[in-house]
């Protein structure tokens, strides 16, 4: 296990970060839960956990940069013609916070096992 | 210990929840790790946009292999060159796929009754009813009957390969987002299904429709002399038939059937005892029938997804020709608007194709291989809808010592029964028994008096052999030899010109004939009132050279009254026609500009008759110091978008036909129930265009002022021409005052009237945006109602002496792609009257084969 925690952070940041971007631009988005378990062997702490996992989001983001506003736009009149308010929001929204949960849960799990070795 | 325990088993159940959420779908929708996918979901790259320019494709299939030259123009046409004909057509298809995939898919959906199958149940009625107009049966008997060695067979062979070509290599990221909405994967193509597609585009373009069913109630309702009067077999008014009796009197020389019919009086009657039983029937078979007249009609509420599918509406079309007496260098010069539902994407895509021998410009349905309308370097050619009666019913005896069988020539008689089985989204499948008689097909008989249906249709025809043969006519003649052979439903009139200075029109097809009753209404299915053949094709109208130097069309009746047989009633009210009639014939010297000038005329012809009328009714009621009258009187008809008084009269002229026959109808008990609203002869929404009741408006007008039926017959006031426009034009007053203020410049026209480009899909979000425009239902440049999206879906004009300088244009773009750049942008210029040179100028030399002379190359 990691002993230099912030180590382990960086380590489960660009671990995250990469793999979120590779997956998102294959289409297999939400395998970020895999990476992101291994990733829960470098880091324990909740607040830790809940922070490296926000590079899954922004690889995400990143991943989509190229033809953001036609991205964007087909977001928005996916929700128009589901009836969703908001226009693209709340699909922005539930990509952000999916692709988190997707990667915080599984880093979660995994470091509440490996929490005791360190202390 | 504890927390991180808690953590584990929190952080275990949200894990769950979220792939439960994330992999399940949501009612239609596919699950939301689909749908949000960044690489292929809603927020998938853009796919690649073919820009303006030429590419060289090599295309293999079957036993074929070459090379295809693809120019694609952004005002929406795409030209084919190949040394094989197969490999145009294959590439055809493809393209259409590639830029129309959707709609195919939903078109094919349609004429196979499978549309709810992806749409859920709100489409289950429309399935059924193009079941039982037998699309697909029909299909399949004319697949059996096509030889595989066939030229037809061959092209549209390529063609479905071209489709499939596409649709195979299609990967999931690339898919139209209506499908990832629906969670549905396009399919492969068949010749068959080629064939259900021109089934469905006969259903949408045959006259009749509805009519017989509502008409009879008013048969059975009215007496005869209200029936002759409001409601004459021959419309009443100015009337300017396509084939009139002086320009070709051998069709009228025929022993006709007329002498046989009564045509105001019913010949079903429906018992009281009956009465509400049939009532009901009506009602469903109604629905039934209007969901599919506007085709896919139907609400997806359960899943918060508006879909109001339709292919089109065929409101109206205008067509002319005009030979050497008529244009500055004895060349021949042909227009045609088709009025259709002007969509995006569009009922047409645009195409060029050339291959040795062929080299032809035009639109085309999608899902159709070739050319539709459009020219070649030796004719050109147009259509508007002949209005020509082909769909008639027939009450079926039955009884219930005879189950299953009805009373036919004296015996009774099984109906042929088919078993259908209709996939619904969402729901258990429903299966439907389908009864067909010797006289049609039964569109409903739930409710114990089968009623069926007898459409030209049900035969199996080739349609898309005449578009592909056409292709390559050469004369105004063997454009009408090929309609004689191929084209039998759905008539057209069929506008041709040809490089040599001969113009035509053929409304050719296959036109019922009985021997008695009233095909205006519901006729007895015992046998005695069956079809008894068709007019033979020598008595068919049509006018070749005829010698005022011009033919024309705008749906208005198609003989003069002294025709011996029986076509139809329920024509276009014919103003249009008038307007056409009265530029073509005042007109010489014709050249582009000319004909343009009279392709985008908004001059309502209805005005020469009401506006003198209206204003002298107005002075008599000491309305003429009004800013109204002084609107009125200073204009001259034209509906301009900045006309006050052009707001005025669209409103003055819809409200004096209510006014007037409103309640007569009710004082016949003619409601909702028997298709009040429905239907132009009963008030419809198109009544001040369309049908006998503004023509009979137009009559009175002219010759009696004094007409009783002025009166109305609920309140007992007598009233007179002026009493009824002085009334129609207060309800006008009152309600523009309460919807646009007092009289402004927020009452002009284009304030008021706009068009639109209607989502093909029926979906909302995906409509343009509405632009002021000019014209009413009665202009030549048509646009129907208040927001419009019916109107000239196509605007071609060619001159025949050099017709590579035809130009054209259709509303939206190539693409169906919302996004897309070419999904709508030819709609500002097709609004503002902008034609394109159809063949480009900078185009490779390929596509001016056969135009400039010289060899393929």
């Amino acid at each position: 296990m990691v002993r230099r925690p912030r180590l382990g952070i960086l380590a489960s940041v660009i671990i995250i970060f990469f793999f979120s971007l590779f997956l998102s631009y294959i289409g297999c988005w939400y395998f970020i839960a895999i990476p992101s378990a291994f990733a829960g062997l470098l880091t324990f702490r909740i607040r830790s956990v809940a922070l490296s996992s926000l590079a899954s989001p922004v690889g995400v983001i990143v991943a989509m940069s190229p033809d953001i506003s036609y991205r964007i736009s087909q977001a928005s009149l996916f929700s128009s013609v589901a009836g969703i308010p908001g226009g693209p929001a709340l699909p922005l929204v539930l990509l952000v916070v999916m692709s988190y949960l997707f990667a915080m849960l599984p880093m979660a799990i995994v470091s509440s096992f490996g929490g005791k070795q360190i202390q | 210990m504890k927390i991180r325990r808690t953590r584990l088993i929190l952080s275990v159940i949200v894990l769950a929840v979220l792939l439960f959420t994330s992999f399940s779908s949501i009612g239609p929708l596919p699950p939301l790790s689909s749908i949000l996918n960044p690489s292929t979901g809603v927020f998938s790259p853009p796919p690649y946009f073919y820009g303006p320019g030429s590419q060289n494709v090599a295309v293999s299939f079957s036993n074929v292999s070459a090379s295809v030259i693809v120019y694609r123009q952004s005002d929406g046409f795409i030209g084919l060159a190949s040394n094989s004909t197969e490999a145009v057509y294959y590439e055809q298809g493809y393209l259409e796929a590639e830029y129309r995939l959707a709609q195919l898919d939903f078109l094919k959906r349609t004429a196979l009754g499978n549309l709810s199958s992806i749409a859920g149940p709100a489409t289950i009625q429309t399935d059924i009813f193009m079941r039982e107009l037998q699309l697909y049966n029909t299909a399949v008997l004319e697949r059996q009957n096509l030889s595989s060695s066939s030229q037809t067979y061959i092209y549209i062979k390529s063609f479905v390969d071209g489709i499939n070509a596409y649709v195979n290599n299609l990967t999931y990221p690339r898919f139209p987002l209506i499908f990832k909405i629906l969670n549905v994967k396009p399919h492969d193509w068949n010749v068959t299904d080629v064939l259900a597609l021109q089934q469905l585009f006969l259903w949408e373009n045959s006259a009749g429709g509805l009519d017989p069913i509502y008409f009879n109630f008013a048969l059975q309702k009215m007496p005869e002399s209200v029936i002759e009067a409001i409601y004459p077999a021959y419309p009443a008014g100015i009337q300017h038939p396509i084939v009139p009796f002086n320009l070709n009197p051998s069709i009228y020389t025929a022993q006709g059937n007329m002498n046989g019919l009564n045509l105001y009086v019913p010949y079903v009657n429906l018992s009281s005892t009956s009465y509400s039983t049939i009532n009901k029937f009506y009602t469903a078979a109604a629905v039934g029938l209007e969901e599919a007249s506007s085709i896919f009609t139907g609400t997806s509420d359960a899943y918060n997804i508006n879909l109001n599918y339709n292919v089109f509406t065929d409101l109206g079309s205008n067509d002319w020709a005009v030979n050497g007496i008529r244009t500055s260098n004895g060349s021949a010069m042909l227009a045609n608007d088709p009025h259709l539902t002007t969509s995006v994407p569009s009922i047409w895509m645009g195409f060029q194709l050339v291959s040795p021998g062929m080299n032809v410009i035009g639109v085309t349905f999608p899902g159709f291989p070739g050319v539709v309308l459009g020219h070649n370097p030796y004719i050109a050619w147009g259509a508007t809808n002949g209005q020509i009666q082909q769909t008639y019913f027939y009450a079926e005896q039955t009884s219930p010592s005879h189950p299953g069988d009805y009373f036919f020539n004296g015996s009774w008689v099984p109906f042929k029964m088919q078993n259908e089985t209709v996939l619904v989204k969402g729901q258990e499948p429903v299966h439907i028994n389908i009864y067909r008689a010797v006289n049609g097909v039964v569109v409903n008989d739930s409710l114990g008096v089968p009623v069926a249906m007898d459409w030209t249709g049900y035969m199996p025809t080739y349609e898309i052999t005449f578009f592909l043969k056409i292709s390559r006519a050469h004369t105004v003649l063997q454009f009408a030899q090929n309609l004689t052979e191929y084209f039998k439903v759905a008539i057209q009139n069929w506008a041709v010109a040809d490089s040599s200075g001969n113009i035509g029109i053929f409304p050719y097809g296959l036109y019922p004939v009985i021997q008695r009753g009233d095909p205006r209404g519901i006729l007895p299915g015992n046998g005695s009132y069956d079809w008894t053949g068709f007019i033979p094709y020598k008595y068919l109208p049509y006018l070749y050279d005829p010698s005022n130097g011009f033919i024309f069309s705008a749906n208005q009746i198609t003989v003069s009254p002294n025709y011996p047989y029986y076509i139809g009633w329920d024509y276009e009210s014919g103003y249009r026609a008038d307007q056409i009639y009265s530029m073509l014939n005042s007109t010489y010297g014709f050249d582009y500009a000319k004909m343009e000038n009279v392709q985008l005329n908004v001059h309502d012809f209805t005005t020469n008759v009401f506006l003198r009328p209206l204003l002298q009714a107005m002075i008599s009621s000491g309305l003429e110091n009004t800013p109204e009258f002084s609107a009125l009187k200073s204009w001259n008809g034209n509906m301009d978008i900045n006309s006050t008084a052009a707001t005025i009269y669209y409103f003055f002229i819809k409200n004096l036909v209510s006014y007037v026959f409103e309640p007569w109808l009710s004082y016949y008990g003619i409601n909702g129930s028997y298709g009040l609203g429905q239907t132009s002869f009963f008030l419809g929404s198109d009544d001040y265009y369309h049908g006998p009741l503004i023509e009979d408006l137009v009559n009175w007008t002219i010759n009696d002022e004094n007409s009783p039926f002025y009166n109305n017959p609920i309140s007992g006031i007598k009233g007179n021409e002026t009493t009824a426009m002085i009334g129609a034009y207060g309800i006008t007053i009152n309600y523009l005052t309460k919807n646009y203020g007092a009289y402004s410049s927020s009452w002009q026209w284009g304030n008021v009237h706009k068009r639109y480009l209607s989502s093909f899909f029926g979906i909302s979000a995906m409509n343009t945006g509405a632009i002021p425009a000019a014209g009413d239902g009665n202009t030549i440049n048509a646009a129907y109602g208040l927001i419009s999206d019916f109107g000239p879906s196509w605007r071609m004009i060619v001159n025949m002496s050099d017709p590579i300088t035809g130009i054209g244009i259709y509303p939206g773009g190539i693409s169906e792609n919302p996004l897309s750049s070419y999904y709508d942008n030819t709609l500002i210029d097709w609004n503002n009257g902008v034609y394109f040179t159809l063949i480009n100028s900078s185009a490779p030399s390929q596509f001016f084969y056969l135009y400039r002379g010289g060899d393929f190359p």
